[in-house]
């Protein structure tokens, strides 16, 4: 088991400036992402949760308020330092799956190995595998994304999310472009990651895979409406 | 390997087609600086060489008669280090048919023993026989013959002779005579006794023992030697102190090696924006994958280090293209320059530091070049650019739209386009603009110098020039040429070598004093300053622009102290007159000049007007005016006719125009380059966008219209841009040109062909490379272009 971690935003308020006065995505969020939860975020097209989402990876900075891990004050980090936390504590899990079309497989979910240096040169490759066999696309390591099928690419998206053993896992949509057994059954990978100690956090529009997590938080005009957490996993 | 530079690798081989543009823009560019070193160094190096191997004079002085006790008592100074005779011989020469040419024969005592001015046996004997002559090897086909063959000369006052070519021999100091349309030839003392009694020009050329690159010193030890003879009661014609260690040819070869620097800079300028533009692009499209990594853990540092890594490796490729290609090139470059300047080429070693100026330049320019857009790129937010559907939608577009009602939907698509990033919009609007202003510029420079030579020409109004050895009246010449036919008028002029002395009783080098009469039609040169003379004249001077870059203190209403034959007078200047390829002259009242050096009625030169101004018609009438005046008695030194002249600069000109239009050819590639590249990106980055379009029905022909709407816009606009630069930079050009290769500004004139030949080409390319840089999106399947990374 990894040892504890939070993730707590105070105060946290994010405005785009638009020219016409600015659009708020994200209005006085209050909120703390503990490690072993799987959260789901839910709301409407244009509610604030890809906002939310963006603050906790820190792919983007509050206009207002505070962010923190554990006791670290991330609100204030440089860019570089912030990018090397994320690098260290953040699996991103996209939509898209936006896997380097020019690397191979393996080469995709080994790239994060060798920017953030967590994992011992020796051991990446093998480190990288065992990923693609718990994803269950071994076969696949030699391939280029465009040769895989999009619930394929997804998996090697998460593969690639836990190429450094990050205690926090984000994920935006991460089955908007799956049909449902493939969506199924990243839901299911997730559900394994979070009984591994980690924290997942998804954002998604669909309420039904929305209830898969234990813990939801219902997001409407970039205002926290409800934090509910189930009492035990389906 | 490290995954990081796997996907270097993986991009450069990806993106093959840009990468090969980049290559090719950074090769060309280098390519260029290469040329340049190589051929520069190469040919100052070896054009100084070959030079300084014929032991060039330091000065000469001509004197009317040279006996050996003067020879005995200049060769114990000191400051001497060697000193020898040499004559020659002005005449003319001709094979079968009526064609003359001018010759200048040098003669030569000892072949064996010429220890200036050196010139060194190429083909055939090498002592020629009497009645043999040794020919300067580029005046063989300027003498219309080959070795063996005879050439008949003859010199004034003496009966036409035929003299054998028995050799030819390299003479480096001479200028090359194709350039100059003089047949320079070399004989012994025996073979002039053939050709008659000659009027010779009698010279000492001496060597001096001390700092031979110290032109002051040069100039002391001369004028030192000068005075001497002086008082010794001997008639000093001439003396000359060229600039220490150049060679004849150096305003040429700078001039050419001007223009090469220039065209260089500008097209290593082009690659440079080009570079720009396409790294840019490549980064752009790269956008997404950056934030990838960014988003995976990913520093700005390394990603920088990667896209780093990718300029270093394009640029390293880049470099094993360019320096063999510079380098074989330029060898070509160098041996034409040889041939035409007529110098040998002993080594053609390149310096190391030239390898190391091409090797930062294909490494630190294109890494310089990519800086901006990898800061720039791998600064974006990441959220920025995961959100970004591929379709710009920002606020930042409505300041840009353009509302033209009446325009159907697609053009507008072109017309919004074409504006829609101001910065690569500017990248491809400058590539296109310098490539075509450059192009602009290598016509107009060159049509300037055609133009000047017209210009010069056309100052001088009349076909025929003769030129006497000796004074004689207006009324002989005039009596010996009334039986002539094809004779409309003739101008009499005074004349002779002169000189300056200053008031520190020093003097500079000997020029021609024509006096002429006032109201003389013979010439119209352009004034540069001040005024050409008027009827009320009497000590006034004009001095031509070659007198001024002589003597560049001389400023209008500057008094002058003139030496003619050893009598003084002074002058005051009242103009200085254009006057291309007349070398140094000053033009004074020709009255005034028969008073003052007591010439009373002496006539040196007459130019002449034909009826009929139809070249064979001048052509056969100089033969007859030459034929009638030395039937006369009168001994004619030169003559020649406004052809020969027009072809003498005609000579000047080639290899400049040659030059330039290799430049032009190596720039329109850059510009060509350049649109590919930037029509090329457009429809790369712009993918997902035709995927739409033609999800919604657009044809292959209606995508295709927009690209070559846009592509012509962009080149309508570079074509406007590339005018705007051309046209003051044209007249720069031309003038530091004309400043080095004829010691005055061209007679700029801007070629509108030029700018209507770049706007034909702009046009045809842009439409080729539209259509063919939107195939890809067009043959791919809707579904790929939507999904395009």
């Amino acid at each position: 088991m990894s040892t504890p971690n939070r993730i707590q935003l105070k105060n946290v308020r994010k405005t785009y400036e638009d020219g016409i006065g600015g659009f708020t995505a994200l209005k006085s969020a209050n909120i703390q992402f503990n490690s072993g939860e799987f959260v789901s975020i839910i709301g409407k097209s244009g509610s604030g949760k890809s906002t939310m989402l963006n603050m906790i990876s820190c792919i983007d900075r509050p206009s207002e308020g505070e962010l923190y891990h554990n006791d670290m004050a991330l609100h204030s980090m440089k860019e570089s330092a912030l990018t090397a936390w994320r690098g260290k504590n953040i699996g991103i899990v996209f939509q898209f799956f936006q896997l380097i079309p020019t690397l191979t497989v393996l080469e995709n979910v080994m790239l994060p190995m060798d920017f953030c240096n967590m994992i011992p040169a020796k051991i990446r490759k093998a480190t990288a595998v065992s990923l693609l066999e718990k994803v269950e696309i071994s076969e696949c390591l030699d391939k280029l994304p465009s040769e895989l099928s999009g619930g394929q690419q997804q998996r090697a998206a998460v593969a690639r999310a836990l190429a450094n053993d990050p205690p926090f896992i984000i994920a935006d949509e991460p089955t908007g472009n799956l049909d449902t057994e493939n969506a199924k059954s990243v839901i299911a990978l997730f559900k394994e990651m979070v009984k591994d100690g980690k924290s997942v956090i998804m954002v998604t529009h669909n309420p039904e895979l929305a209830e898969c997590a234990d813990r939801i938080i219902t997001i409407q005009d970039g205002i926290i409406l409800t934090d509910k957490i189930k009492e035990c996993f389906e | 390997m490290n995954t990081k530079w796997k996907k270097v690798v993986q991009d450069l081989i990806a993106n093959r087609a840009r990468t090969i543009l980049v290559i090719l823009a950074i090769s060309l560019g280098v390519f260029g600086i290469g040329l340049i070193l190589n051929s520069y160094t190469i040919t100052k190096r070896e054009m100084n060489k070959s030079y300084q191997a014929s032991n060039p004079s330091s000065f000469s002085i001509r004197i009317d008669n040279i006996t050996d006790e003067l020879i005995e008592e200049l060769s114990t100074f000191k400051e001497i280090e060697n000193l020898e005779v040499r004559r020659t011989v002005r005449g003319r020469c001709g094979t079968e048919s009526d064609e003359w040419t001018t010759i200048m024969l040098y003669v030569i005592d000892d072949f064996n023993n010429v220890g200036i001015d050196r010139f060194f046996p190429e083909e055939g004997s090498h002592i020629p026989a009497t009645g043999e002559i040794l020919l300067e090897r580029k005046a063989i086909s300027v003498a219309g013959v080959s070795i063996g063959d005879d050439l008949t000369t003859k010199i004034a006052l003496s009966n036409q002779q035929a003299l054998t070519v028995s050799g030819s021999v390299y003479a480096p100091g001479l200028k090359p005579a194709w350039m100059e349309g003089i047949v320079y030839g070399f004989i012994t003392e025996e073979t002039l006794a053939l050709l008659g009694k000659p009027i010779e020009n009698k010279e000492i050329r001496f060597t001096v023992s001390g700092d031979k690159s110290d032109e002051a010193y040069i100039r002391e030890v001369a004028f030192g030697v000068r005075d001497y003879i002086l008082e010794k009661g001997f008639k000093v014609d001439k003396i000359e102190v060229p600039v220490p260690g150049e060679h004849p040819n150096a305003a040429q070869m700078y001039s050419i090696l001007f223009l090469f620097q220039v065209f260089g800079i500008l097209s290593l300028l082009l690659s440079v924006v080009l570079v720009i533009n396409i790294i840019y692009a490549l980064l752009n499209s790269q956008k997404k994958q950056i934030a990838i990594m960014k988003a995976t853990g990913a520093t700005n540092k390394q990603l920088a280090a990667m896209y780093y890594t990718f300029v270093i490796i394009i640029g390293s490729v880049a470099l094993l293209f360019a320096i063999p290609a510079a380098t074989s090139f330029s060898m070509q470059v160098v041996d034409l320059l040889a041939s035409t300047l007529n110098y040998n080429i002993a080594s053609k070693s390149i310096p190391m530091w030239s390898y190391f100026v091409q090797i930062a330049a294909g490494l630190l320019v294109p890494t310089l070049a990519a800086t901006y857009p990898i800061i720039h790129t791998i600064r974006v937010p990441v959220n920025a650019i995961l959100q970004d559907s591929g379709i710009k939608n920002s606020r930042n577009n409505r300041g840009r739209k353009i509302y033209l009602p009446f325009i159907k939907t697609p053009l507008l698509v072109s017309l919004r386009n074409t504006f829609r990033r101001p910065l690569r919009f500017l990248f491809s609007v400058t590539t296109l603009a310098v490539g075509g202003a450059i192009l602009i510029m290598a016509i107009n420079v060159r049509t300037s110098l055609r133009n000047t030579f017209d210009v010069a020409i056309n100052s001088l109004n009349y076909d025929i020039t003769v030129m006497f050895s000796r004074n004689y009246t207006a009324e002989d010449i005039n009596a010996a040429l009334e039986e002539t036919n094809g004779i409309k008028s003739i101008d009499y002029f005074a004349g002779g070598m002169s000189y300056f002395e200053y008031e520190d009783g020093t003097s500079g080098n000997t020029f021609r004093t024509v006096g002429v009469p006032y109201d003389t039609d013979s010439f119209d040169f352009p004034i540069l300053e001040g005024r050409w003379l008027t009827e009320s004249d009497t000590d006034s001077i004009v001095i031509n622009q070659g007198l001024l870059a002589e003597e560049p203190e001389i400023k209008i209403g500057d008094t002058v102290t003139l030496v003619i034959s050893k009598k003084k007078a002074e002058f005051t200047v009242v103009g200085i007159a254009k006057e291309v390829g007349g070398g140094e002259k000053a033009y004074i009242s020709r009255s005034y000049y028969q008073n003052v050096f007591q010439q009373a009625e002496g006539i040196r030169l007459i130019n002449i007007r034909t009826e009929d101004e139809e070249v064979d018609t001048v052509a056969g009438i100089r033969l007859k005016v030459e034929m009638a005046l030395r039937e006369a008695g009168l001994d004619v030194l030169t003559s020649i006719t406004e052809k020969e002249n027009r072809e003498v600069m005609d000579n000047h000109l080639f290899t400049v125009a040659g030059f330039l239009i290799i430049a032009s050819i190596m720039v329109i590639s850059v510009g060509i380059m350049g649109l590919i590249s930037t029509t090329g990106i457009n429809v790369i980055e712009r993918m997902r966008e035709i995927g739409i379009m033609r999800s919604l029905g657009a044809k292959a022909k209606n995508i295709i219209k927009i690209f070559v709407i846009e592509g012509l816009l962009t080149g309508f606009i570079s074509w406007i841009v590339a005018i705007v630069i051309a046209l003051p930079f044209s007249f720069y050009i031309g003038n530091t040109f004309g400043a080095i290769f004829l010691d005055t500004t061209l007679d700029n004139v801007i070629n509108t062909s030029s700018i209507l030949l770049w706007l034909v080409l702009i046009t045809v390319i842009s439409v080729a490379v539209s259509i063919i840089t939107a195939q890809p999106a067009l043959k791919a399947s809707v579904n790929e272009v939507l999904n395009y990374e």
